[in-house]
């Protein structure tokens, strides 16, 4: 792979990596310090990487890595920053029909942050099962678990668990009730 | 028997949440990922590109 192309395939896994970057740290700037660190490292590194296997899972890997560096660092703050993660995040706040998002983002900052980092690879990077046990070093088994744990957490936090409790989502709601009814 | 119907609807039930979780998710990602690439990162790889493409020669 000659850089132009390396240059380009990085330019396209820009989006991905910011979300997953955002939607990790609940912050926009902090999520934007991390996705550079990685493409200086990706690049930095660009001869070590194996064409052929998934330039993605590679790159999503090294920002993981970087953030856990840096978590570490400053883990004093996020561990007081419960709510406060994500009372920071910047998302176009001007645009219409982001309050679903700032919902999102306050739940995601009070999963932990392994069970965070598992559900976001799985469910919203399209991540195998595999493909995540290997970004995060641990068995198939542990991410399968983190993944239910923080699907089920999610659910509480955004009110999905009970049908009771189901304003928002009429159709979900509907989904949700019985068919046999009470009377 | 009611047992077994009882058991199959709480499992469906706990489909449905697991998928509008999934959802609401994938929504919320999918809006995070339209945002335009912002300019330093582009300017980044334009520079690194240029500067390792004239290390090479």
């Amino acid at each position: 792979m000659n850089d132009h192309e390396f240059r380009n395939d990085l330019i396209s896994f820009i989006p991905p990596l910011r979300a997953f970057a955002i939607s990790l740290t609940g912050k926009v700037d902090r999520a934007d310090d991390l996705v550079q660190e990685t493409l200086l490292k990706a690049w930095a590194n660009r001869e070590s990487f194996e064409p052929g296997t998934k330039l993605k899972a590679w790159l999503f890997t090294i920002l993981r890595n970087e953030f856990y560096t840096v978590f570490r660092k400053r883990k004093r703050e996020v561990e007081d920053a419960d709510g406060i993660i994500a009372a920071n995040v910047g998302v176009h706040p001007e645009q219409d029909g982001h309050m679903d998002l700032t919902d999102m983002q306050n739940a995601l900052a009070r999963l932990p942050v392994d069970q965070r980092e598992a559900l976001l690879l799985v469910s919203a990077s399209d991540m195998s099962y595999e493909e995540a046990a290997v970004i995060c070093g641990v068995a198939v088994g542990t991410i399968k678990s983190r993944v239910n744990r923080a699907r089920a957490r999610l659910a509480e936090l955004l009110h999905l668990k009970e049908a009771s409790e189901f304003g928002p989502e009429p159709e979900v709601k509907a989904a949700l009730m019985p068919k046999t009814g009470h009377g | 028997m009611n047992d077994k119907s009882g058991k199959k609807n709480k499992t469906s039930g706990h489909q449905v949440v697991k998928e509008a979780v999934s959802s609401k998710l994938k929504a919320y990602y999918d809006d995070i990922s339209r945002q335009e690439v912002p300019q330093r990162f582009l300017d980044l790889l334009a520079d690194l590109d240029k500067a390792g493409g004239e290390k090479s020669e």
